[in-house]
């Protein structure tokens, strides 16, 4: 079975910045409101809450990624199985009908697998690094739809 | 020598569509419609389509420029096939009442037909797409080899040549 995961650097970011920001404004009105401000002016004391924060911005951001972007993809010839975040797709080729590639915007693409007109998977491929052209034209041959000697060639 | 130069230069089918495909996705294709998404070998009726790229008239992009779309920009439909399999024209009917019967159910409101062949279409086949007045339907024939266009001379034909002339 093939593995296909990256981690994807742009959502990590912003989910880390979400917490750290929330996370030291939550610092900030504590101190204020519970010590007047006291903390706030010990050196020793800021740099363990700014370390603190990092560390705990870090495993919350890493923690809230992978609950809502992370994406993997395992495949073998017969089956797939697509996690995005939280959400699970497993799936048979053969339950498939026809592959199209999907342009998300700013230069993202999708391989969407439709069972029929309403029913389809979209696979994230520019977020798992592939090569959404190669993985639509190898989508199709595992679906077995169009003709192979002129997918080969493109 | 002749033959063989014309060899080197000429592009191949497979070329042309991966060309064209992403012209219409994110090049020049953009200021016509939305093209967002591409089969290839999409059978339709008995008949498969190399190509085929649809698209809502609408732009995507950040909130200003989606209200804006919202605002000024009829919520339109529209697709482009390529079908490779019919050098003289012989079915072109038959792809017609298909595309039609296609626009019709998913309420597409225009199409291009792209006929390719690697090499000359005859006389009658340049003939019977420039006399095409189809209004939602505009057909262009590709030579691959000379890569020459012709577009029929209905409104959607005209806006042809430019979009699918992808050569380089």
């Amino acid at each position: 079975m093939k593995i296909v995961t990256r981690v994807q650097r742009m959502p990590l970011i912003i989910s880390f910045t979400i917490f750290f920001g929330f996370l030291t404004i939550g610092y900030v009105l504590v101190n204020l409101v519970i010590f007047q401000g006291r903390i706030l002016l010990d050196q020793r004391v800021l740099w363990v809450v700014f370390l603190v924060n990092v560390a705990l911005s870090a495993w919350l951001g890493w923690r809230f990624y992978q609950n809502r972007w992370h994406a993997t993809l395992r495949y073998d010839g017969e089956s797939f199985d697509l996690q995005v975040g939280s959400r699970q797709f497993s799936g048979a080729w053969r339950d498939y009908q026809r592959v199209s590639l999907l342009h998300l915007g700013y230069g993202n693409f999708a391989v969407r697998l439709y069972k029929d007109d309403e029913d389809f998977v979209e696979v994230p491929a520019t977020d798992l690094h592939l090569d959404p052209s190669a993985f639509r034209f190898e989508a199709m041959r595992l679906i077995g739809v169009g003709a192979p000697s002129r997918m080969e060639r493109t | 020598m002749l033959e063989s130069k014309n060899e080197f230069l000429h592009m191949h089918l497979s070329d042309y569509l991966a060309k064209l495909e992403s012209g219409l996705v994110l090049g020049g294709g953009r200021w016509i419609a939305d093209f967002n998404e591409a089969f290839r070998d999409y059978n339709l009726d008995g008949l498969t389509f190399d190509l085929l790229v649809v698209g809502s008239m609408r732009n995507r992009g950040f909130f200003v420029s989606r209200f804006l779309a919202w605002l000024t920009v009829p919520n339109y439909w529209a697709a482009c096939f390529v079908y490779s399999g019919d050098p003289e024209l012989g079915q072109l009917p038959r792809l017609l009442r298909t595309i039609s019967k296609f626009m019709e159910k998913n309420e597409y409101t225009w199409s291009w037909l792209v006929l390719t062949k690697e090499g000359p279409f005859s006389r009658k086949a340049r003939s019977m797409v420039e006399s095409h007045n189809q209004h939602e339907i505009g057909i262009a024939l590709v030579d691959l080899v000379s890569q020459e266009i012709v577009a029929s001379k209905s409104r959607v034909g005209r806006w042809m040549p430019r979009f699918i002339k992808t050569f380089k």
